[in-house]
């Protein structure tokens, strides 16, 4: 019977790859009984959906002084190839 | 290609910057614990690749996506590098998993139910912040794993390529990052939620 940590790890694993029988069965057996991993597994599914590519319209950008270095830089890797 | 005017070589790199260098830089702060600095190296190194390679570019994608993908490389790179530096000491070598689990392998503190749809979620701009507050705080390997696979859905297999780290590595990290994360969100965010309601 898995423990509380080895079901936690069996539970993220099944989010990157394909379980064994066995790991399957533990998990299963180990969540019939352990609502506290039953809510481990909800929360990291819950955080997986959330995660999103950062979006366009996000605050960082170059500022002046980093597009003017940027393009310093770059002039003179050119100019001197 | 060798022999165009310096100065027509140097307007593409122009119009590259004030076209996609905001995105770039962006992208690359987003993967690197918002290092502007090592950001910035980065992107300098993209557009120097992407000029070099320019004639290679076949139009077949979008120029954006070209670049980006030579940004997610120079940033694998630099990651790789880095892990060699640290040998994985920080993310892998310690156990930290007593942080959160006994000696018996039992919960220190007992995850609780997350009521909240997705959709909701992620267009709330309050947990938005408090979720990158919390990736902020992950230690770089982990973090650089987590984004390749939850935010860009690369394969395990891709990643370990990579990042020359091996599949039990791998897994590791990612269950440290899920700990980590939903210990912080649940601190920050879920808890103080089921407060105020
Ligand atoms: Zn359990």
């Amino acid at each position: 019977m898995y423990t509380c940590k080895q079901a936690s790890r069996i539970a993220s694993d099944a989010l990157d790859r394909k379980l064994t029988w066995y790991e399957w069965l533990n998990l299963k057996l180990h969540l019939a009984i352990c609502a506290m991993c039953r809510n481990f597994e909800q929360n990291i599914h819950l955080l997986a959906s959330t995660v999103k590519k950062p979006d366009d319209t996000a605050a960082v950008t170059l500022s002046a002084d980093d597009r003017e270095q940027l393009r310093k830089n770059i002039q003179s890797i050119l100019e001197n190839k | 290609m060798a022999h165009e005017p310096a100065s027509a070589e140097w307007q593409r790199v122009e119009e590259w910057i004030a076209d996609h260098g905001d995105y770039l830089y962006r992208f690359a702060c987003s993967r690197l614990n918002g290092d502007r600095e090592t950001a910035l190296d980065l992107v300098q190194e993209t557009l120097l690749a992407a000029w070099k390679a320019h004639h290679q570019y076949q139009g077949s994608s979008s120029l954006r996506t070209w670049l980006t993908g030579i940004l997610k490389h120079k940033i694998i790179d630099h990651m790789r590098a880095r892990s060699r530096m640290e040998k994985l000491a920080d993310d892998v070598s310690n156990d930290p998993a007593s942080d959160w689990f006994g000696t018996d392998g039992h919960w220190h503190e007992s995850p609780k139910t997350w009521s909240a749809s997705p959709e909701a979620l992620s267009e709330n701009r309050d947990f938005d912040n408090i979720l990158k507050a919390c990736m902020d705080k992950l230690p770089p390997l982990q973090a650089q794993v987590f984004f390749f696979r939850e935010m860009d859905g690369d394969s395990s297999e891709d990643i370990c390529k990579n990042l020359s780290i091996s599949p039990s590595n791998f897994h590791v990290l990612m269950h440290r990052a899920r700990l980590s994360l939903r210990h912080c969100l649940e601190l920050h965010w879920f808890g103080q939620q089921r407060k105020n309601s």
